[in-house]
């Protein structure tokens, strides 16, 4: 009797906690989302200029074709696919302790990914014309394979966020009643799709959540490849290589499961989710981030030894730049601060706290920024006919726009908690039925998340 | 007399003396002098693998320069109409530099050459080539592999209706599975449950 009243009172305080963005969103959330709308409406706004007077006005030039667009572009893609891959992997592998922190990995993801997807169009100087993508495609091109590959990911994205949310969208139909709001209300019972969670509706949902987890992995894997062969198959020094598909993948996943970190902190920290998320959360992904920043070190090693080694002309001309150069800076910079301190804090028990961990996070996703800079800046300024490199300037629409991108993704997290539940209140319930396995509050992440 | 005989005869030698030196220093320093300006000529000639030599001659003062750079550049119009350079190349011993250029567009191009010294920069007269067949940047004619070409496309497809067909069956099984009417029968999870739940106290967000 006194174990069911527990239960029942733990059960109370998860919805609480689920359900407190939606409900109680706090009275910081209107100041804070008027303030990142606002610089991503500035970001529009210089877009527009863009538009009205030319991309030179982002610092592109004929000497400069690549900049910093296409760095956002691949960063903001990538960290989706982290995202996306962390969730599925971890739902693969039965990892239970990912059930407080999947909802936020897997909209993530779908954010990251449409924030991405926009610098497509974004970084054209007549963005009319993708529509010819569409009318008449050349199925030669990586880039018509790069539309087609993102398109793909974004509707399994958005499968992935939504499949695993119908019975939390039942649970939100049946909590909120008529203080919802008509629309909300019409919403939950729409997506909710008349869940009642009977055996019948559990299997055909499991074997769909499970259909869809095995399937993003390849196509995760695929599109980046595709992303990276953009770069790949043009005939430039530094692009031309046949490990960047590879190099993409671990890069996005590194990235991917740094951006896990910081958002899942974030929220934990807004909403008191310290119930739920605890120190081993943070520990275990951070784990994760540290294996594929070293796998990503390997890559970068493997990548400078080959290249600088052979000496072509062109691509130790890149080289050059890069380890003594005009990129150094940013380039050992992205080493020391990118990948090595991160793996350090990740992995030495005297930072294995969450603010060191965090810390570790916010460090490589800002330094795989970098890296994606270097990647393209120094390529796409080398010199193919003549000696003179040509240089990119970073002006003041370029950063807006920037800036303007990286408000995005908070600002669609915090609409999308507005709506839904922020922990999966399903596999949670699983995972806390299951013996031994339990969530935060019964075991030593409940002790570890005061820290 | 005799004085006066001597002083002119000092004088004299003096005005020799700096005569002699004047002369002798304008003969061994020639660069002292005014330079002529530098004259280019250039143009070029098409070869049959379709690139063009670019050629450019330096000559000052009607003597060929050796050893001299001289920058190739085009005019472009995007990004605003300006010269683009081209890349450079060294006088021979007859002062002519020469220069390999692929062009990657078709059509008229207008280039120049240009040699820059301590006296200025001179330009040739603007020279046009007329480009037809014009090379890719860097790519060499690639044996075609008439199997994987002809393959490639259906097998992509293919692939890619498959996964559009995943995609489809993933949703609406789950869609359809879970709204098929059946008789209600909660799993016994926490979200299935329905009617109010007993709430606990409502913590605060740290936004509030």
């Amino acid at each position: 009797m006194v174990a069911a009243v527990i239960e029942r009172r733990d059960e109370a305080a998860l919805l609480d906690a689920a359900f407190r963005p939606v409900q109680a969103p706090g009275r910081w959330f209107w100041p804070l989302f008027v303030g990142l709308g606002a610089l991503v409406a500035v970001a529009a706004v210089a877009y527009g200029y863009q538009l009205l007077t030319g991309l030179w006005v982002a610092g592109y030039s004929d000497s400069a074709f690549y900049g910093i667009y296409e760095a956002n572009l691949v960063a903001f893609i990538g960290v989706s696919y982290g995202g996306a891959l962390v969730s599925a992997v971890l739902r693969l592998t039965n990892a239970r302790w990912r059930a407080p922190i999947t909802r936020m990995a897997e909209a993530m993801a779908l954010v990251s990914l449409l924030v991405g997807a926009s610098f497509a169009i974004i970084h054209l100087g007549r963005p009319e014309r993708i529509w010819q993508l569409i009318v008449s495609p050349q199925a030669a091109s990586p880039i018509v394979w790069d539309v087609i590959a993102i398109t793909t990911y974004l509707v399994a994205t958005l499968i992935f966020l939504y499949l695993p949310l119908i019975p939390d969208l039942a649970v939100a139909r049946d909590r909120l009643g008529p203080s919802a709001g008509r629309l909300r209300r019409t919403f939950y019972r729409v997506g909710a799709v008349g869940w009642n969670g009977t055996p019948a509706q559990r299997r055909s949902l499991n074997w769909s959540v499970g259909a869809i987890a095995i399937l993003i992995i390849p196509l995760a894997i695929t599109v980046h490849s595709v992303l990276a062969w953009a770069f790949s198959m043009t005939s430039r020094p530094g692009w031309h290589s046949t490990i960047y598909g590879p190099y993409f993948v671990i890069g996005a996943l590194y990235s991917g499961v740094a951006l896990v970190i910081v958002v899942v902190a974030a929220f934990r920290k807004a909403y008191r989710l310290e119930r739920y998320i605890g120190l081993q959360h943070f520990a275990s992904l951070a784990r994760i981030m540290a294996i594929l920043g070293a796998v990503y070190l390997y890559f970068t090693f493997s990548e400078m030894l080959t290249t600088g080694y052979v000496r072509t002309r062109e691509e130790a001309s890149i080289v050059a730049v890069l380890l003594e150069g005009s990129f150094a800076p940013a380039f050992w910079g992205f080493m020391l601060g990118g990948i090595l301190l991160p793996i350090v804090l990740s992995l030495v028990p005297a930072t294995r706290k969450v603010h060191y961990l965090v810390l570790a996070g916010v460090l490589a996703v800002v330094g795989m920024w970098l890296k994606r800079l270097l990647i393209t800046l120094p390529s796409a300024t080398a010199p193919l006919i003549g000696d003179a490199w040509g240089s990119v300037q970073f002006t003041w629409v370029a950063i807006v726009i920037t800036l303007g991108a990286t408000a995005a993704i908070p600002l669609g997290l915090m609409i999308i908690f507005r709506f839904v539940p922020i922990l999966s209140l399903d596999e949670m319930s699983e995972a806390d039925d299951e013996p031994g396995v339990g969530l935060a509050p019964k075991g030593s992440l409940q002790a570890e998340a005061v820290q | 007399m005799i004085a006066r005989n001597r002083n002119a005869a000092w004088v004299l030698r003096a005005l020799a003396i700096v005569t002699v030196f004047v002369a002798s220093l304008a003969l061994a320093t020639p660069s002292l002098a005014a330079d002529p300006p530098a004259r280019l000529q250039a143009d070029a000639q098409q070869r049959e693998d379709g690139s063009w030599m670019l050629r450019a001659t330096v000559t000052r003062g009607g003597a060929v320069k050796s050893q001299e750079t001289v920058l190739f550049l085009a005019r472009v119009e995007f990004f605003g109409e300006r010269w683009v350079p081209l890349g450079t190349a060294v006088t021979d011993a007859a002062g002519v530099a020469s220069r390999l250029y692929s062009p990657t567009a078709n059509g008229v191009q207008e280039l120049i050459a240009r040699f820059a010294a301590s006296d200025g920069t001179f330009d040739s007269d603007p020279f046009e080539i007329t480009v037809s067949g014009a090379l890719p940047a860097l790519s060499e004619e690639a044996p075609v592999l008439p199997i994987v070409r002809a393959w490639a496309f259906p097998v992509g497809a293919a692939i890619l209706f498959l996964v559009w067909l995943m995609l489809a069956v993933i949703f609406l099984r789950a869609v359809i599975g879970i709204a098929r009417p059946t008789s209600p029968q909660t799993s016994g999870c926490a979200p299935t449950r329905k009617g109010p739940v007993e709430s606990s106290p409502q913590q605060p967000s740290s936004m509030e």
